[in-house]
């Protein structure tokens, strides 16, 4: 009985079987020929180690997979169910079958890697042994959870993605010392190295981890007819399927954003820089020369305190409760007026180079281009690419000359633009997709210009309707992760103008238009 | 001959299975003759296969006694299973597999196997036995399947809904040949089907199972004879208590009633001159027996 089971396992799985101990095998004599070896120090058991580590549960997942999900897959368990045998014998054998593969597999690895050792390492019995005992605690146990895994059927893989992940945190966020933890402590960096010790503590956990683990998988495949292993086997439907999906992306978002929590940020230190905090406007002015001039300290003082009012201003007014810190480095070689952005990312804040003895501090370029840019850092970026621009791009031409300016006449004449055309018409559409728009008039500073009409003509609703609306937009506190995109959908820009306006997007892009066509040619 | 003093291969008192909260075999009682063909006839989803599942030890019974070749058991052992030839409802075979491989790897299970019997009946199937499962028609995996269950010599042959699947030329030649091995060997063998016709045309007793109980046990000349209907039109009659009710309906203002009582009862029944008893056909006494209990048409 046991034969036959063993033979029909044989004959359906060991060209496979085969297969994947030659690949294994040539893979490692392959590496041991190149030039791989020396990242370890020439060692082949540190090599052996990287195989058995990465390579061996890959191999046990392939097996795995044909010796009990696929069974479980195809129904073909209902045929052995069938015949006189006791169930938990055909999960025995399929247990020791697999076993066996893992051991061979393993065995081949580490013959390879003795025959290479007692040419170039001091080998002793001790060493041997402690190696082969590491090796079979580890492929014992990687079995055990490849052969319980596998009764988990449609859900294996969410589990096991859901395993190595919650490993990995453990190990890399709580600070749980894994490596340093039963099975894994058997292949630990210390595999190739350690010659003495015998890891008695590691053995007794891998011992009772495989017994629990192993245990398991019995019960799955056992318990209440395994009812659950059938259950858990069946295809999954398409509702679960778009569940399973919509849980994955969520999780890659999740740990997307981790990663990204997690990555370091140096905060910019300019040397010698002059810091002006005024509310959330924090600045760092600084000469990128060896020793700035009087003349220039002096710059530095009032462009450092201008922009911090600037920013510390706009702050209050959108009710924003911090900034990204700003970083200006006067460049004498600079031109008057000419502005340089710095390689910053939005976390760390924004850079501008400027020559600030020519420049002006009050200068309406330099604020808008302060202003848009340091509001986009705060929403990392997100401002600039989506149907928010026009807000962001219109606050920061208005907000500098809002107390020069009260009509598109006015603003228009205060931008300079003597050839403003007469036919600008703004459309809903427009206002969704602004960067076309801005394409469409081949004009960044123009279009900076209606954007900033478009803040007038909310202004005529009221004051307070006005800085909502634009609080409301460029205020907001967007997180790293998918939930900024959840707010942006949530609170779309046509919902926040009718909710601070009342007007619905295609009314306010009317009464826009007819500001624009009403504002007579002007000339600077 | 007395009821006790028939020997049976087959016999179930009270089994119960449940699958969540649904109670898929109820309180099931059976039996099975020595060398009888037994017809186990229910609607889909009337608890056959579930109740051949555990007399195959593929399922536990949660409640009940299963009593097979004279030995009692909640749960069929290996032992017992080699007595058995079973085909499931599916054929999951390997598909890589061939005919004589099966046979080979089915064959290490029962120590009775007949290597060439199995062959004999692939050659009577035309089968050839070098081809692979996945080259082979539903009807040849279904002969098959029975050749894997039949060379073992079993006591007793369970089939599970045998011909689902095949066309009405392979379900006919299919039954009979079972009932050919069956005569030919007086070989005890118990199907299920909801094929009316087929149980019919086969079976010796049969069992009419709904809800997962037993409704009704006993040879199809008993049944037929204990089952009718009465058609009348207009004022209820009224029939003794010992006659139980099992269905109406109602057709063009004309009520039909079948009933089961004792052929002695029906006989001695006076019922005005426009009621007539009628004797009905396995089908109506199936569908009055399982089928909706009231239609008004």
């Amino acid at each position: 009985m046991i034969f036959g089971l063993i033979e029909k396992e044989w004959r359906q799985h060991g060209a496979m079987i085969l297969f994947v101990l030659i690949l294994l095998t040539t893979g490692f004599v392959v590496l041991q020929n190149m030039e791989v070896l020396v990242q370890y120090g020439g060692s082949n058991f540190a090599l052996l180690d990287l195989l058995l580590f990465a390579l061996l549960p890959i191999a046990c997942l392939v097996i795995g997979n044909a010796l009990i999900a696929a069974e479980f897959r195809q129904r073909t368990q209902v045929f052995l169910e069938g015949l006189p045998m006791p169930r938990w014998m055909m999960l025995a054998v399929k247990y020791g079958f697999g076993l066996v593969f893992v051991l061979v597999a393993a065995g081949t690895l580490l013959g390879v890697a003795f025959r290479s050792g007692y040419q170039t390492e001091a080998m002793t019995n001790r060493f041997a042994l402690l190696l082969w005992i590491k090796t079979v605690g580890w492929a014992w146990f990687c079995w055990s959870v490849i052969f319980t895994h596998a009764f988990l059927g449609r859900y294996r893989i969410a589990i096991g993605v859901a395993i190595v992940a919650l490993l990995l945190w453990a190990q890399q966020e709580a600070g749980v010392m894994i490596s340093r933890f039963g099975p894994f402590e058997l292949v630990s960096d210390r595999f190739a190295y350690e010659r003495f010790e015998i890891p008695v503590e590691a053995l007794w956990m891998t011992c009772i981890l495989i017994i629990v683990i192993t245990s398991f998988g019995f019960a799955l495949g056992l318990v209440r007819d395994a009812t659950l292993a059938t259950m858990l086997s069946e295809k999954m439907s398409a509702r679960e399927k778009m569940a399973m999906t919509a849980l994955c992306v969520l999780g890659m978002v999740l740990a997307g954003s981790a990663a990204e929590r997690k990555e370091k940020t140096d905060s910019l230190q300019l040397p010698g820089a002059i810091d002006v905090v005024l509310g959330v406007g924090n600045v760092s002015a600084a000469a990128a020369v060896t020793e700035p001039t009087i003349e220039e300290t002096e710059a530095l003082k009032l462009h450092a305190t201008a922009a911090a009012e600037l920013l510390a201003g706009a702050a209050e007014y959108l009710g924003c409760k911090r900034l990204p810190p700003l970083f200006m480095v006067h460049r004498r070689d600079m031109e008057t007026q000419e502005l340089e952005d710095g390689e910053l990312s939005s976390r760390q804040g924004y850079l501008i180079r400027l020559n600030m003895i020519s420049t002006h501090p009050e200068s309406d370029a330099l604020k808008a281009r302060v202003l848009q840019k340091i509001l986009a850092a705060h929403q990392h970026l997100r401002l600039e690419s989506d149907t928010r621009s026009w807000v962001l791009q219109g606050f920061a031409t208005w907000w500098p000359l809002r107390k020069k300016v009260t009509t598109p006449q006015e603003l228009i004449a205060l931008r300079l633009h003597s050839e403003m055309p007469q036919d600008i018409t703004v459309t809903e559409y427009d206002l969704l997709h602004w960067l076309q728009f801005q394409k469409r008039l081949n004009d960044d500073s123009l279009a900076a210009t209606v954007a900033a009409i478009g803040i007038l003509e909310l202004g005529k609703v009221g004051s307070e309707a006005q800085r909502r609306f634009l609080g409301s937009v460029l205020a907001y506190e967007a997180p790293h992760d998918f939930r900024a995109m959840v707010h942006d959908g949530w609170y779309n820009v046509p919902y926040l103008v009718r909710a601070s306006t009342d007007w619905d997007l295609s009314l306010f892009a009317k009464r826009w238009t007819q500001s624009l066509l009403a504002a007579p040619e002007s000339k600077p | 001959m007395v009821e006790s003093q028939v020997q049976h291969v087959l016999e179930v008192r009270g089994l119960k299975r449940h699958f969540g909260g649904v109670a898929a075999v109820d309180g099931l009682d059976l039996s099975v003759r020595a060398g009888e063909i037994y017809g186990f006839l229910g609607v889909n989803g009337a608890g056959k296969t579930t109740t051949i599942r555990m007399l195959m030890g593929i399922i536990a019974a949660e409640a009940g006694v299963i009593s097979l070749m004279g030995k009692n058991t909640r749960r069929t052992g290996v032992m017992l299973k080699r007595h058995i030839g079973y085909v499931s409802q599916e054929q999951n075979f390997y598909p890589w597999m061939s005919c004589k491989m099966l046979g080979k790897f089915v064959g290490s299970f029962y120590p009775t196997w007949e290597k060439a019997e199995f062959t004999r009946l692939l050659e009577v199937f035309e089968i050839p036995e070098t081809r692979r499962v996945s080259q082979l028609s539903g009807g040849m995996k279904a002969k098959l399947a029975l050749s894997l269950a039949i060379a073992p010599k079993p006591d007793l042959l369970i089939l599970d809904e045998p011909t689902a699947g095949l066309d009405p030329v392979a379900r006919r030649e299919f039954m009979e040949i079972i009932v050919a091995q069956a005569r030919q060997h007086h070989r005890t063998t118990f199907f299920s089907s909801h094929l009316i016709d087929e149980v019919e045309r086969c079976a010796d007793r049969i069992g009419i199972v709904h809800a997962g109980r037993m409704r009704f046990e006993g040879s199809l000349h008993v049944l037929q004879s204990e089952v009718r209907r009465i058609a009348f039109q207009g004022a209820t009659i009224d029939l003794p208590s010992s006659f139980e009710f099992w269905n109406e309906r109602s057709i063009h203002g004309k009520t039909f009633q079948t009933y089961r009582a004792k052929s002695e009862e029906w006989e001695q029944l006076k019922l005005p001159t426009d009621v007539e008893a009628q004797r009905l056909s396995l089908e109506d006494i199936f569908i009055a027996c399982v089928g909706v209990r009231r239609v008004d048409l």
